[in-house]
């Protein structure tokens, strides 16, 4: 429906207009209110004092026009602030929701980074691995590498069930009758990690060209299952691994290797089991396999300083 | 309200007429309520009976008993409605004043037209040329119904809202919004015609 607007307001200059504001202009005499007043009995002292009220009404009116107006914009910033701290919760579950999902896959990372930072460093001199040992040890034993292992491990005692599970719990009980790996629990603090029994693995025995190729392909299975439990048992072997050899036990850590190998395989760090691999076989003066394991691994992508290093050993052993 | 306005209005042109005023005793509180009234509202009250056809004296009387209605009535006025209680009962009262007084009336006003106009005359011209605007304005207006004077006068002279007119005259808003729809449109056609006559007068001259 269209708006009506007076003539005054909406054409005050056209002729209508004009009229309807000369009929509102005129206005009475100035006696005539004071006879109104006297004929209804209104004293001039109260008609005088009418206009204090009338001078008050329109503060009054303007008071209760602010107050309403306080009162709106009050429940109009109530009704903001919850806009916004719905809003902002609903933001911030999101974040909170991306960072636990972004902490959780760093945890689940985490345990294998200092041992792939040792791992990546390249394969270190025999002493080199001396001069580390002490800073190795506590790197593998205190870092939380080894909490999160061993409750990934205790977790998967008891829950994983089927024939790993029990072949774990069996090689578990079997570690203190290892007599290679008491040594190893002398020097680092006790842990509950299933150990893999170490076999006696003669050099002529191991195929190093099948236990590359097993490990691409395990490679890429292994990027389809990666799971926390195998990530820390293969950390926790590795270390085992670096650890032995820092301590000069060289044949005992190429045992863990091939071992672990043998038993589960490196599938999350196969690369980096390599390297370790390699590391123990300049240590032990397998110049020439260890040099075969550097080729073969200059065929999977590495980072550009790794490939370096292999290179040169690759080069030096030909 | 309707028959509050009717009743009272009734009231006070028989008491009007019988010379009798019997006024109830006020309070300070009401006195000083009706005399706030008075002082904000009379000159709208006194207007309306001017623009429904009441020469000046008689749309003083007219605002008088008004006021004599809002007087007796002071208990069911609602604060804050006061203008449109005043101005619907000065509408009545003019609108039965001049029905009875028509013919008197017209004479009245156009003797008191011609003296205001002559009182008038030392003033400014544009002060006369208002006060014709005002005379073309009542002849225009007196010549419209009476329900289309009301709505008309009290929406485009006294400024009141649609709501306001409907309650001041209790009728429905769509039937004050339709009558002021139709008494715009008969106040355009009347004007225009008064163009053309004033055109041919000139014309003529």
């Amino acid at each position: 429906m269209k708006q009506l607007h007076p003539f005054r307001v909406a054409r005050p200059s056209t002729l209508e207009g004009q009229l309807m504001a000369a009929g509102n202009e005129e206005l009475p005499e100035g006696e005539s209110m004071n006879r109104a007043a006297r004929r209804l009995g209104i004293s001039a002292s109260t008609l005088a004092s009418a206009s204090v009220v009338t001078a008050l009404a329109p503060s009054a009116s303007a008071a209760t026009a602010a107050s309403a107006v306080t009162v709106k914009a009050t429940s109009g910033m109530i009704l903001l602030l919850a806009k916004s701290a719905l809003i902002g919760l609903c933001i911030g579950g999101v974040v909170v929701a991306t960072g636990a999902m972004f902490v959780r896959s760093r945890s689940a990372e985490t345990p294998g980074t200092p041992a792939i930072r040792q791992v990546a460093k390249g394969p270190a001199s025999p002493v080199q691995l001396q001069q580390n040992a002490p800073k190795l040890a506590p790197l593998t034993s205190s870092s939380r590498n080894v909490e999160v292992a061993r409750s990934h491990l205790s977790r998967a005692s008891n829950d994983v069930q089927g024939p790993v599970a029990a072949e774990e719990d069996a090689r578990g009980a079997e570690l203190p009758k290892a007599p290679g790996l008491t040594s190893v629990a002398s020097f680092e603090e006790p842990l509950n990690i299933p150990v893999p029994e170490v076999p006696n693995v003669s050099e002529n025995s191991r195929v190093p060209g099948q236990t590359i190729e097993s490990n691409a392909h395990r490679e890429s299975q292994a990027k389809r299952n990666f799971s926390d439990l195998r990530l820390a048992k293969e950390v926790a072997s590795l270390d085992r691994a670096r650890l032995l050899a820092s301590r000069g036990k060289a044949a005992e850590a190429l045992g863990e290797l091939d071992g672990f190998e043998r038993s589960y395989g490196y599938m999350v760090l196969p690369s980096e089991a390599t390297l370790v691999r390699i590391d123990v076989l300049v240590t032990m003066g397998q110049s020439s396999l260890a040099a075969q394991y550097a080729r073969k691994l200059l065929a999977t992508s590495l980072p550009a300083s790794q490939r370096r290093r292999l290179e040169e050993l690759a080069r030096t052993r030909e | 309200m309707i028959n509050v306005l009717r009743e009272a209005a009734d009231d006070m042109q028989e008491q009007s007429s019988h010379g009798a005023e019997d006024f109830p005793q006020l309070t300070e509180n009401q006195a000083l309520r009706l005399a706030s009234m008075l002082k904000n509202h009379f000159d709208s009250t006194w207007r309306v009976g001017r623009r429904m056809g009441l020469s000046s004296a008689e749309a003083e009387e007219n605002a008088q008993e008004a006021f004599a209605v809002a007087a007796r009535k002071l208990g069911i006025i609602w604060q804050g409605r006061e203008r449109e209680f005043l101005l619907g009962v000065a509408v009545r009262l003019a609108s039965n004043t001049r029905r009875r007084l028509s013919t008197r009336m017209e004479r009245l006003s156009n003797n008191q037209n011609e003296q205001e106009v002559r009182d008038n005359l030392p003033h400014a011209e544009e002060l006369v040329v208002r006060k014709q605007q005002r005379d073309v304005l009542d002849q225009i207006l007196q010549s419209m119904s009476v329900v289309f004077r009301e709505v008309l006068t009290l929406y485009e002279i006294e400024g009141l809202t649609l709501p306001e007119i409907a309650e001041a005259l209790e009728i429905p808003e769509g039937t004050a919004t339709s009558r002021l729809r139709r008494a715009r449109v008969n106040f355009c056609e009347k004007l225009e015609r008064v163009k053309k006559h004033n055109a041919r007068l000139r014309e003529g001259t």
